[in-house]
């Protein structure tokens, strides 16, 4: 016979700080609450009311006499006006006095609260009693100070501004302390002493789930390319080599079967774009789904990459089953010079933004560099070194590698094209001209296909010489030189090689600055540059490019540790995981 | 009404001719841009190779990956519209019945075949708006890139996913990809 585990039912405004410090308060304690369904005897031991306006409406849908009910009794705030406050308390207490503190328990959020509510005419309220009650242990306490400003609704920390509602207040109380010397004593100041008092739950989680470490959703936004992707697929490999983390995909790229072949779990999704449907609908339905996963799977973090961070996921993330998840944003920098600096107020729902470095660093122009957050919250800001995908037992040796390409062993030079995501829709004429070029040098030329692009049909190359392979990076050693786009992937794999490089940058407004990118590292002596403004030059530098390549020239770069995934796992564990107790 | 809206103004009149003029220009381009699509679509899908992705992946010690399937979710909002891909077109796509079509693993000739049958019958004659249910990742890339709503549903038996999906894709229907039959209606 199964047994029917029994659950607490949470009943009020799902957005209510209070409700969101609840719902952590009973997970911790082994008993993670329902929140906001119909009350059923069968499944809930008990219901909690966090607030008295929730218990009133309640008494029309669930008869006292047969589950046991607690309700939160509030001071004037947000969640309960000033007008009328005391007689409710008063009708409140009187019900008590009737049917008995075993019906209804009467509590509050801290004994000051428990004075003024007995004032008031309900005299048998005491400060609620949960897991965050154990007590603070002062010495050991390193959340940041915070100013709560009641008049804009704004919290400010010593590392920045953030609104009260970016985040769930559970991560709140893990992070922050706030000052209350300067707060009128209402619901405002119960909150902020009860965040204050919250031991267990400031405390960063240990184990998640049934895997030995801990576990994060890594979502991959719908890229042109696959930046997006193979970044966090780094980070994750990283991971899991630290700490034995599980790593589940929530994944809008179309190259989520690499992932999949990677040995991860992948929740495969689409995007409104993809479904060319109406986009707050669309979030709407993936708020509700990633956050029952979410709290299904309760992972430590929201890995996301990408420059701001979509709604459906701070949403997601502020509902109170999922408390104990943080948001940690892998935001890359090179952003094209005019888009916009709000962006970067993302920065306010995470508790990390980790910027992967760029070789290309010193022409970057964009705001990531010229702008300063609005909101930057308390969020750690990190970089590290580049972040580069490693292949499974390093690169395959020259001849090994060749072989597994399928090169002829009597082929003297060999050059890899590889134009990323929209390789063969932005420039019909540049792939006839390689061609042409590398015909004239009498080098074979090796076409990587982007899992994502369109067919080469139309381009004229032979079919022969077209591979669809990933990662690139393991057969880079086959190669005499590189003809390759600009996004930050294909850049730093080729700047790892001494082989001859010549960049490829797109301008796309959707894209990184690609142009400076490559332009610096022009200038840097590290690679030549086709440049998407003036056609009229390509012909010569192709010609100027596969004589290096016949030359068998090798080109010095600046030796780099690209480590950058493990860093930012580092990181990620720090600000996320406490590791085993 | 001002002189402007005034059907029956010469400037009003002009105004309306050209608005039948670009109306009728979208008619035409829709289906001739579907023609295209659908000939890019043959022409990849002849070419070979659309499924040989080579993953260059040596872990051992590493479980295998796995497709999940998050929560069903009865209702969050209103229905989200289905696309009808790029290799068909109708005046009104939306009017067309969403109906799910199970994928599941089959050898690459096998499931070229049965797709190109499958899609060479939209492009001709559009009747519902199709929605895969794809065991593996496999079609995913080709099938996105023309348009198609794809759901890779791993293990998860396609009658589970097309019920959870009902509510967000109003789906009518599931049916099986080698011969239409009807595995679930809604």
């Amino acid at each position: 016979m199964t047994e029917v585990r029994l659950h607490p039912l949470l009943c009020g405004d799902p957005f209510d700080p209070v409700m969101q410090l609840l719902a952590e308060d009973l997970a911790a304690l082994g008993t993670p609450p329902e929140i906001n369904v119909d009350p059923d005897p069968t499944r809930h031991d008990r219901i909690l009311h966090c607030d008295q306006a929730s218990f009133l409406a309640g008494l029309f849908v669930s008869p006292l006499d047969q589950i046991p009910v607690t309700v939160v009794l509030r001071r004037p705030g947000p969640m309960i006006g000033d007008d009328g406050w005391a007689s409710g308390i008063g009708v409140i207490g009187r019900m008590v006095e009737r049917l008995g503190r075993r019906a209804i328990q009467p509590t509050t959020l801290t004994p000051e609260a428990a004075a003024a509510v007995a004032r008031a005419g309900c005299p048998t309220a005491v400060p609620l009693a949960l897991a965050a009650d154990a007590g603070t242990d002062v010495a050991s306490d390193r959340r940041l100070w915070a100013e709560f400003d009641t008049d804009n609704g704004t919290i400010l920390t010593s590392r920045g501004l953030m609104q009260a509602d970016a985040q769930n207040w559970a991560q709140l109380r893990r992070r922050l302390r706030f000052k209350t010397d300067s707060c009128p004593q209402n619901d405002i100041w119960d909150l902020l002493t009860r965040c204050n008092s919250g031991a267990p739950a400031m405390q960063l989680p240990t184990t998640f789930g049934a895997a030995e470490g801990p576990t994060y959703v890594a979502v991959v936004t719908n890229g042109v390319g696959l930046g997006h992707l193979t970044r966090l697929l780094a980070i994750a490999d990283a991971l899991r080599a630290q700490a034995k983390a599980r790593v589940v995909f929530w994944c809008f790229s179309q190259g989520a079967g690499i992932l999949v072949g990677a040995g991860y779990e992948v929740v495969q999704r689409m995007t409104a774009q993809h479904l060319d449907c109406d986009y707050d609908d669309w979030i709407d339905w993936e708020e509700a789904a990633f956050s029952a996963f979410l709290a299904k799977c309760r992972p430590a973090a929201v890995l996301y990459d990408s420059s701001g961070v979509d709604r459906f996921v701070t949403a997601a993330l502020r509902r109170p089953s999922n408390g104990s998840t943080a948001l940690v944003l892998v935001r890359r920098a090179m952003w094209q010079s005019h888009r916009d600096p709000a962006y970067l107020d993302a920065a306010q729902h995470t508790v990390l933004v980790a910027e992967p470095g760029d070789l290309s660093a010193a022409a970057d122009r964009g705001p990531t560099v010229t702008a300063s957050p609005r909101l930057a919250g308390f969020a750690r800001f990190a970089r590290t070194a580049p972040v580069v995908l490693r292949p499974d037992g390093g690169s395959l040796p020259r001849a090994a590698a060749r072989r597994a390409l399928g090169v002829s062993p009597f082929q003297r030079r060999v050059c890899l094209v590889s134009l990323g995501g929209e390789a063969f829709g932005r420039d019909a004429t540049l792939a006839r001209d390689i061609s042409a070029s590398a015909s004239k040098a009498g080098i074979e030329l090796i076409w990587a296909r982007s899992p994502l692009a369109r067919s080469a049909a139309d381009l004229g190359i032979d079919r022969a010489l077209l591979r669809h392979l990933f990662p690139l990076g393991r057969y880079l050693m086959a190669f005499d030189g590189v003809i390759t786009a600009c996004g930050y992937n294909s850049f730093h794999e080729a700047m790892q090689t001494l082989l001859p490089v010549l960049l490829a940058p797109t301008a796309n407004e959707r894209l990184d600055d690609q142009v400076a990118r490559a332009s610096h590292a022009k200038s840097e002596g590290w690679a030549m540059m086709l440049d998407p403004g003036r056609p009229e030059d390509r012909a010569g530098l192709l010609d100027h490019f596969m004589g290096k390549v016949r030359a068998g020239q090798q080109v010095l770069r600046p030796a780099t540790a690209m480590e950058g995934a493990a860093e930012m796992a580092q990181l990620i564990l720090e600000e996320t995981f406490r590791g085993k107790a | 009404m001002t002189q402007r809206d005034d059907p029956g103004k010469p400037q009003a009149r002009a105004s309306l001719g050209v608005l039948r003029k670009l109306t009728e220009q979208a008619a035409n381009r829709g289906p001739r841009l579907a023609q295209l699509e659908f000939e890019s679509l043959l022409r990849e899908i002849e070419a070979g190779g659309w499924q040989q992705l080579v993953l260059a992946f040596d872990r051992p010690n590493v479980g295998k990956g796995a497709l999940l399937t998050p929560p069903p979710i009865l209702a969050a909002s209103p229905v989200l519209q289905v696309p009808l891909g790029r290799i068909a077109w109708v005046p009104q796509p939306e009017h067309l019945p969403v109906v799910a079509i199970d994928v599941p693993a089959l050898p690459a000739g096998d499931l070229t075949a049965q797709l190109l049958l499958l899609l060479s019958e939209h492009h001709r004659k559009p009747f519902m708006r199709l929605v895969f249910l794809s065991e593996t990742t496999a079609p995913l890339a080709l099938l996105g890139r023309y348009g198609f709503a794809v759901i890779c549903r791993g293990d998860t038996p396609a009658i589970d996913i097309a019920q959870a999906e009902a509510a967000r894709l109003k789906l009518s229907e599931l049916r099986r990809l080698s011969d239409a039959a009807v595995l679930w209606r809604a």
